[in-house]
């Protein structure tokens, strides 16, 4: 009766140590590097502080670069189906189509002239959080010379290519995909799909024809 | 002989239910750790690793889930045609008044005349901050405050330098809308308020405490200064509208202004009360199990380590 006692004891120590020395080892292979999201953060910020609070550059100078990092760095084809919350299922693929290339140009003119005032800002990368989901979140603030700072974080994940892309960025609890999709959202519930397009398309169709 | 065995397997049998016991536990712990990444997995075997039609080149997750979507909090606005007036008596307000001066502020005056006006406004925020901080149970955020204030009363010239933010001491404003959150006060519903603009109604309550916790308020009313006060917000208003000009413009051209003013606002408040409550922080990490690796660097500390290593 000991005997067994004892067996089925130390079998379950055993089980038992080898699941927690799996699952130590599962969560380290599956989790994202987060230094290297770190350095991606750094890169990536300090390009775009360094174009927005550049004053030599053109006004399209800095909207045609910030096109560029946006379309180098970010998932700018799902943060903009995000923002249609539900309204995505619905929409077709033109729709869709119209509707990404429209918001990126929005994207762009609204954080050209939200940053325009900027000089001189330092941003300061801090922790990184690795979710289950095996996306990341990178902390940083943006040091301002006024002694304000401006709290930045950034989610990123892994794409195939194993190349980081930015999914959302979220400045002082303004996010670029969540709040955005907020104040979309009055307009989708009223005029649909093609009313929002047809917004935007009143406000941002020209530039977009020069895309 | 036989109670020392009766013992003995007592004992073994009490020790291997503890262990049974904090093997169950632990299992279910990993469980809810692991929940969201075996759905993502099962997703990939089930679903797919082939490229999506909106998503070109992704490893399959969730945004929806990531970003929390389906938990965003709705903004309860129940009279939303009265605040919708106040908007637009606001908005006309701010067209004919408050924006001209705004602009013709930004464009006269030099930028350190601007940043010592917005500093000095600051720093007469610091003992309202004080006694909010040790209302919210954070003394480090009192203890900052007052040194803040010390500091530069000495050597910011009565604040119109923010001298501590150059040494280290940043700002970290405390308000007692954020004093009612750290209660468990929620943030009530949407309001406008005339001239002020987007609020709620926890906010409204903790901007009258905040007049009443002010010293400049008891100074004046004392001293028969009120003027003072006048001067102070009127100040403050120009002042924070200039800062915001850029902002409003862009929320102008949105779809409806009125709800872009409306979720700007109270993301962006949210964010100021959860920094003191940190209950959507402990919420995240609830569900999602996060591993956080502590790693404070900066991006010089970052390029002086690279430029060691090369």
């Amino acid at each position: 009766m000991i005997k067994k006692i004892s067996f089925i004891f130390v079998l379950l120590i055993g089980c038992v140590s080898s699941c927690l020395t799996f699952k130590d080892a599962y969560s380290e292979q599956s989790s994202p590097s987060t230094s290297e999201a770190r350095i991606f953060v750094e890169t990536v910020g300090k390009r775009i502080i360094d174009l927005l609070t550049n004053k030599s550059l053109s006004r399209a100078d800095q909207e045609q670069r910030f096109g560029e990092i946006l379309d180098d760095h970010f998932d700018m084809k799902k943060i903009a189906l995000f923002t249609l919350g539900r309204y995505k299922k619905d929409a077709t693929e033109e729709q869709k189509t119209q509707f990404e290339k429209l918001f990126r140009i929005a994207t762009i003119k609204s954080y050209v002239d939200r940053f325009k005032e900027y000089n001189n800002e330092v941003l300061v990368v801090g922790n990184a959080i690795v979710n289950s989901d095996k996306t990341i979140q990178v902390n940083s603030s943006v040091k301002q010379t006024s002694g304000k700072n401006l709290d930045v974080q950034w989610r990123l994940y892994k794409g195939k290519n194993s190349h980081l892309h930015i999914f959302e960025v979220v400045v002082n609890g303004i996010g670029m995909a969540l709040t955005k999709r907020k104040e979309y959202n009055p307009t989708l519930i009223k005029d649909g799909v093609d009313g929002l397009i047809s917004f935007l398309e009143t406000h941002y169709g020209s530039s977009a024809g020069h895309e | 002989m036989r109670i020392i065995e009766r013992l003995y397997t007592r004992l073994v049998l009490f020790v291997f239910l503890l262990v049974a016991f904090a093997f169950v536990q632990q299992g279910s712990l990993m469980a809810d750790d692991k929940t969201p990444v075996m759905s993502e997995k099962s997703k990939k075997s089930t679903a797919s690793v082939t490229k999506t039609d909106d998503d070109d080149e992704s490893v399959d997750f969730d945004m929806e889930a990531a970003l929390d979507a389906n938990d965003m909090g709705d903004i309860a606005d129940p009279f939303a045609p009265f605040n919708k007036v106040v908007f637009a008596i606001n908005k006309v307000l701010d067209a004919v008044l408050i924006r001209p001066v705004s602009i013709v502020y930004k464009k006269v005056f030099p930028h350190f005349v601007q940043r010592s006006v917005e500093s000095f406004l600051f720093y007469l925020t610091e003992p309202v901050t004080l006694v909010n901080g040790l209302l919210q149970r954070d003394p480090q955020a009192s203890y900052n405050a007052l040194r803040r204030f010390g500091f530069n009363t000495v050597f910011g010239f009565f604040g119109l330098a923010d001298s501590a933010s150059h040494f280290g001491w940043e700002r970290d404003k405390r308000d007692f809308g954020q004093t009612l959150a750290s209660f468990g006060a929620g943030e009530g519903f949407y309001t406008v308020i005339p001239i002020v603009g987007p609020s709620n109604v926890r906010d409204t309550i903790g901007l009258v405490v905040d007049f009443f916790l002010d010293p400049l308020y008891y100074y004046a009313v004392s001293t028969d200064r009120q003027n003072l006060l006048y001067v102070r917000s009127g100040a403050k208003l120009i002042d924070t509208r200039s800062r915001l000009i850029d902002i409003t413009n862009d929320l102008d051209k949105s779809p409806d202004p009125y709800d872009s003013y409306r979720v700007t606002f109270t993301d962006n408040r949210r964010y100021e009360v959860n920094k003191v409550t940190h209950e959507d922080d402990k919420r995240r990490a609830h569900k999602s199990g996060a591993i956080t690796e502590q790693l404070e660097t900066s991006i010089e500390e970052k390029s002086g380590d690279k430029g060691q290593n090369d």
